[in-house]
């Protein structure tokens, strides 16, 4: 009788040690990653260092994984923060658990500390990576090579967040077909300018303002369209009359307490009375955007863009007068 | 009083005269760059107590976050910083012996703009090259650049110095305007990676870059302690030198050949650190008149404990924020420079 406990109280060990390890094989899967290295990362990780604000710990955040720490920006006037998050998102160091794990490059110590159970990050670690990977599981991500739709896609497919981005996804379909039912978009011009250190850049897609205009349907400056997807351009101020579009969009940066007055002063650096030279401007056109709205990796600014578009266009006499 | 020992070995095949005050400031450098290294080892952002590094490195039982921040991060990079400083400090002295010229650091020659050169181009030019080619390439475009002023200054018999200090102004000018230029219409996000290796960095330092920069230190220093005595006649002019029966084409090339190698190992692991090689030799022969085999040997430990202090600050003052050493060797060298000039123009004055 005694025996027979013993073999079943073995049994039962042997049993419940199975199904453990079992139950820890399911909460791992293999993800590969964008070197193309085949890492085991847990299934649902809880504790997850994001090593760029704007590129990962924003979208992390808008699928409703908060990062354990997030590396993130510092400034003269303010505490570390995320860059556009709280405006976008809510989430700050300042009024969360996301703790700073350093601007960059990182601190590797307070990683560490951090006990991760995933690391991703862009390319810019790839030279640590043997470092990193010795900490916790680490992923890296190419921000250079994937559309900002693809790292969603991405982080999504690492986070099991794929139902989150579906609805996502549906809420920024709808906001484009609503620009496209009230405004003739193919009839309009639109470009996004920005003018730094007396020099004037373009882009071909500036970042979500950019892709709110390219998938509502609006055409750009012929020179604009030449820029390669995903480039940029600087140009001389001998090309500002080529840039003239119905629509400009000009940021400013409200991380660094800027102002619209700022971005105007800046184009004012690259060619006095520039107003006199673009028909938008002179004719009241000129649309002034934070730059975290109009180029943060994030549905909501890709929702604020999509708003600011239709309210700006929509209903305008000179929008209906071209079009008609 | 007698201020120099002499040092006879080998039934007195090697006969040394060391001077007594330059050997006591070696001794201190030593024990500075040691209380530096216990310091570096147990500073950070990550608490330990000096007794539980103290564990760690005994190998007793400590918790496992502590042994990875010692035995993977703090200790390859403080032994990384000392060796590069070390490495930085007699590449710029050997230039500044050879082209007789107290300016000259291993920027001179080209050594950290190839490397830029090459490191930034694969980053935003052909973005697919794996980075951990990146201190092969750095190593390669260094000693490219190097070779192809030494080769334009070279015209037949002789390389004049300042032949040599004005290509290598020229080319490394043209070199950095390319790298400027594809920081200013590179990718953005590439561009960013770039200025962070330019920054100059020992965040990645691991073993196997610390056993990279022993080996090449246990080689090249002591074919440049080999050559010190004919580096002593070439400061006297080439014709004494000659006089004295010193090989002046072969030394200058094999000076020339160690600087460069020194800088562009030291710059291929950390990327570019500057003014190392231009304060460390002039502050060794501030802090003490010496022969230049000690001379060398007090500028290696002076760069050595220069980069291992640049290190503990740049990520300890502010973390988690990580400030660069090449940042910081910038922000420490530049006053410790000026001080040594203006110290220099008031002894002429006295």
């Amino acid at each position: 009788m005694k025996k027979s406990l013993t073999k079943i109280a073995f049994a039962i060990c042997f049993t419940m040690a199975g199904l453990s390890s079992l139950a820890q094989a399911a909460d791992t899967r293999i993800f590969t990653d964008d070197l193309g290295r085949e890492v085991k990362i847990p299934s649902h990780a809880n504790r997850i260092a994001s090593l760029h604000d704007g590129m990962l710990t924003l979208p992390l955040i808008e699928l409703g994984v908060i990062p354990a720490g997030s590396a993130g920006r510092i400034s003269k006037t303010s505490p570390p923060f995320i860059r556009g998050s709280k405006g976008l998102t809510g989430y700050d160091f300042d009024n969360s658990d996301i703790q700073f794990l350093g601007k960059y490059p990182v601190d590797l110590e307070k990683i560490v500390a951090l006990k991760p159970d995933l690391i991703i990050s862009t390319t810019t670690y790839e030279d640590i990576l043997d470092k990193l990977t010795a900490i916790a599981p680490t992923i890296i991500i190419d921000n250079v090579k994937n559309s900002r739709e693809q790292m969603f896609a991405t982080l999504a497919d690492i986070t099991n967040t794929q139902k989150t981005l579906d609805v996502l996804n549906i809420r920024y379909a709808q906001q484009i077909k609503d620009i496209n039912a009230v405004i003739d978009t193919k009839n309009i011009s639109v470009n996004v300018m920005q003018a730094s250190g007396g020099k004037l850049y373009v882009w071909h897609s500036y970042f979500s303002l950019g892709k709110v205009l390219r998938d509502a349907g609006f055409t750009f400056p012929k020179l604009v369209d030449e820029i390669a997807v995903g480039e940029r351009r600087e140009l001389s101020a001998e090309k500002l009359q080529d840039l003239d579009a119905d629509y400009i969009f000009v940021t400013y940066r409200t991380d660094r307490a800027q102002a619209p007055q700022d971005a105007v002063a800046e184009f004012e650096k690259v060619i006095p009375n520039f107003c006199d030279y673009l028909k938008a401007c002179r004719e009241n056109r000129m649309l002034m955007m934070p730059r975290e709205a109009a180029s943060s990796t994030s549905f909501t600014a890709l929702g604020l863009s999509a708003f600011t578009v239709l309210t700006h266009i929509s209903g305008n006499p000179y929008a209906a007068k071209i079009t008609q | 009083m007698n201020s120099y020992f002499t040092v006879r070995l080998l039934n007195q095949k090697i006969a040394l005269r060391l001077p007594k005050l330059a050997l006591f400031i070696f001794l201190l450098l030593l024990l500075a760059i040691g209380a530096a290294l216990i310091f570096s080892l147990n500073a950070g952002s990550y608490d330990l107590s000096l007794h539980a590094v103290i564990n760690i490195l005994r190998g007793e039982q400590s918790d496992e976050a502590g042994e990875k921040i010692v035995w993977l991060f703090r200790f390859p990079r403080s032994l990384a910083a000392i060796l590069v400083g070390m490495m930085m400090a007699l590449s710029g002295a050997a230039l500044q012996n050879i082209t007789r010229n107290s300016l000259a650091d291993p920027s001179l020659v080209g050594i950290s703009q190839g490397a830029a050169l090459a490191v930034v181009t694969s980053i935003i030019i052909f973005p697919e090259i794996s980075q951990t080619w990146r201190p092969w390439l750095a190593l390669g475009g260094s000693l490219s650049v190097a070779v192809l002023i030494q080769s334009l200054s070279y015209d037949g018999k002789v390389s004049k110095p300042i032949k040599f200090i004005l290509l290598g102004i020229g080319v490394s000018a043209f070199i950095s305007s390319i790298t400027t230029a594809m920081l200013t219409y590179g990718n953005i996000y590439q561009a960013s990676t770039a200025l962070g290796w330019l920054a100059g960095s020992i965040n990645g330092a691991n073993w196997f870059d610390v056993k990279i920069l022993s080996i090449s230190c246990l080689i090249l220093i002591p074919f440049l302690l080999i050559i010190s005595r004919s580096m002593a006649a070439i400061r006297l002019g080439e014709h004494i030198a000659t006089s004295l029966g010193t090989p002046i084409l072969f030394t200058r090339y094999a000076l020339i050949s160690i600087a460069v190698a020194l800088a562009a190992i030291a710059t291929s692991v950390v990327g570019p650190l500057g003014f190392v090689g231009l304060i460390a030799p002039h502050a060794a022969r501030r802090l003490a008149h010496s022969g230049v085999a000690v001379h060398l040997l007090l500028t290696a430990l002076i760069g050595g404990l220069l980069v291992l202090i640049a290190d503990i600050a740049g990520r300890a003052l502010f973390a988690p924020i990580q400030i660069p050493a090449g940042i910081v060797t910038e922000i420490i060298g530049v006053p410790i420079f000026v001080y040594l000039l203006l110290k220099q123009r008031a002894k002429i004055h006295d």
